[in-house]
């Protein structure tokens, strides 16, 4: 898949979201060739990260690429991030606020590449990443309401905001980082579980000057933190509501609050959704669907192929025999594309590869 | 009793030998996934007193840089070293530990074939195929290998397969040292003021 086809007017804004069975990545066009690229996956079958891909084949310059956030550390948002920041060395570097700290800092360190070669995962791309960009000093990092980009595009005032983390937040998954830096010796080398919940991840708000896109990322929602603060600050709530919405967290129901369709977008919003296949989790679930079915005007899912195991009959027969619930973590890769003209009062929504509209 | 193997050993054996479970047909054999032992000829590494090890393709475990991963082991004195020749791993699966429900007795794990070109899978297992010296080892992020092969013994080819851990590496004094030498570094250079 990548017949793409032209790339988007100067007058034309666009969201796309990029997405296999474990991954996923987004292109935001602002105008004028101005970019904004979110998040990292890699696809399946160039094994480049999808967004760089994209841009190439629609044929975008470089220095188009404004910012490039890491939303959070996670595996399956992380990947080909170095290689993407690499690739746009005029890009300025967004990370969650979370790893301004010595000890989220000795986090990474432990587990991203300086001793642990073996058992890295997101962490060794986002060192990578903050390696290079404390290197070359063009890294910021963002807090519930920092401003993270503002310019004119089109006569209009084109402003991206990040809603979280919030203070709380950061402090609750420090304190849970911490407990897996190595403290004493002889302690195995592990790969580092991942941390749920998810309270340091970015959501950002990108306002277009007359309509506006949410990101949720993957954050949840956890007693008071997550999106009941976001939903509880002002500066997130007085914001324009916006038409279109990456749902957070592959759909989950730890990812939804209600008050973020009735506060933070406007009536029956478009969405879009990466899936989320590992270990026991499948998201998102019959129940999740037919929950954001019930709240949106459309929802698209960027894969929704066959989760069959790909093993030979055999071996997968011999497999059974001690597993089950053996499947693909990659069912497939797609990409769903909302574009439209600035000032137009809908999304134009197409679809690539095994994306779906659920 | 083989008094070449320790009396722990053994008692575990026989404890084991007891849940012994037919998990894998073929056409002519069954063969079942109780652990083995060591034959008394060769090392923990599987391997002889000139370092050679007998079982199963060597070449390709070290290309594929697994000659350091735990073979599988065999009934001593049942199996010739000829015989051992015969053992032909079909897949190794590198398998991550992603999770641990204990009150179902079932680990989710990552799948990652180190055989050709297969996607990555994910799977759930039960943790009564986890072999009693291992079980300390099964925490999430913690690494096994899932190893399918065939043997052909006396004249019958016996699918079998096996899951061990790897005994991962430990955390040393100075490798702590380095990782919080590295993190202020990287702190102090983030925060670098122009």
């Amino acid at each position: 898949m990548s017949d793409y086809g032209a790339g988007p007017a100067s007058n034309q804004v666009e969201f796309t979201l990029f997405g296999p069975g474990y991954g996923e990545a987004i292109a935001v066009h602002l105008g004028d060739g101005c970019w904004i690229l979110v998040d990292s996956c890699i696809h399946p079958n160039n094994k480049q990260p999808a967004s760089l891909h994209y841009l190439q084949q629609i044929g975008v310059q470089a220095a188009g690429v404004k910012i490039i956030v890491a939303s959070h550390w996670h595996d399956d948002h992380v990947r080909g991030l170095s290689k993407l920041a690499g690739a746009f060395p005029s890009a300025k570097f967004i990370l969650s606020g979370v790893f301004n700290n010595k000890e989220a800092l000795t986090f990474l360190c432990a587990y991203g590449s300086i001793i642990a070669k073996a058992q890295t995962r997101g962490t060794k791309e986002l060192f990578e990443f903050v390696s290079k960009a404390g290197e070359e000093e063009k890294l910021e990092f963002a807090y519930g309401g920092k401003i993270l980009f503002e310019e004119t595009v089109q006569a209009r005032k084109m402003t991206v905001i990040a809603f979280s983390p919030t203070t709380k937040a950061q402090a609750k998954s420090l304190s849970r980082m911490a407990t897996f830096i190595p403290k004493a010796e002889g302690l195995p080398i592990t790969h580092v579980p991942e941390l749920e919940p998810n309270l340091e991840a970015v959501v950002l708000h990108i306002d277009f000057g007359d309509d506006a896109l949410l990101l949720g990322s993957d954050l949840e929602d956890h007693g008071d933190l997550g999106w009941a603060e976001i939903l509880n600050d002002n500066i997130c709530t007085g914001r324009r509501k916006a038409t279109s919405y990456k749902v957070a967290h592959h759909g989950s129901k730890t990812g939804h609050a209600a008050g973020i369709w009735l506060t933070l977008l406007t009536a029956l919003p478009i969405a879009s959704l990466t899936p989320f296949n590992r270990g026991s989790s499948h998201l998102p679930t019959d129940k999740d669907k037919q929950r954001i079915k019930e709240t949106v005007s459309a929802a698209y899912l960027t894969s929704g192929a066959s989760k069959k195991p790909a093993i030979p009959n055999e071996q997968l027969k011999r497999m059974l025999a001690i597993g089950k619930n053996i499947v693909k973590v990659n069912s497939g890769f797609g990409a769903v594309r909302f574009r439209k003209e600035l000032g137009a009062p809908a999304w134009d929504v197409e679809l690539f590869g095994d994306a779906l509209k659920i | 009793m083989d008094m070449s193997i320790p009396l722990a050993e053994q008692q575990n054996l026989a404890l084991l030998r007891s849940k012994t479970k037919t998990v894998d047909t073929s056409a002519r054999v069954m063969k079942d996934l109780s652990p083995r032992v060591i034959p008394p000829n060769l090392d923990e590494m599987g391997q002889n007193a000139e370092g050679n090890s007998p079982i199963g393709d060597l070449d390709l475990l070290d290309r594929l840089g697994l000659a350091k991963i735990r073979l599988p082991a065999v009934d001593a004195g049942v199996l010739t070293s000829q015989e051992l020749l015969r053992m032909v791993p079909i897949q190794i699966w590198e398998g991550e530990v992603l999770g641990v429900d204990q009150d179902a007795g079932m680990m989710q794990v990552l799948l990652s074939a180190k055989m050709g070109e297969v996607p990555d899978h994910t799977a759930e297992i039960s943790l009564e195929w986890v072999v009693e010296q291992d079980k300390d080892l099964v925490s999430p992020g913690s690494v096994f290998y899932w190893t399918l092969y065939k043997e052909i013994k006396r004249g019958s080819i016996i699918n079998s397969q096996e899951l061990r851990f790897r005994r991962l590496p430990s955390w040393s004094k100075n490798q702590i040292e380095r990782v919080h030498r590295a993190a202020e570094q990287l702190f102090a250079r983030i925060n670098k003021k122009p």
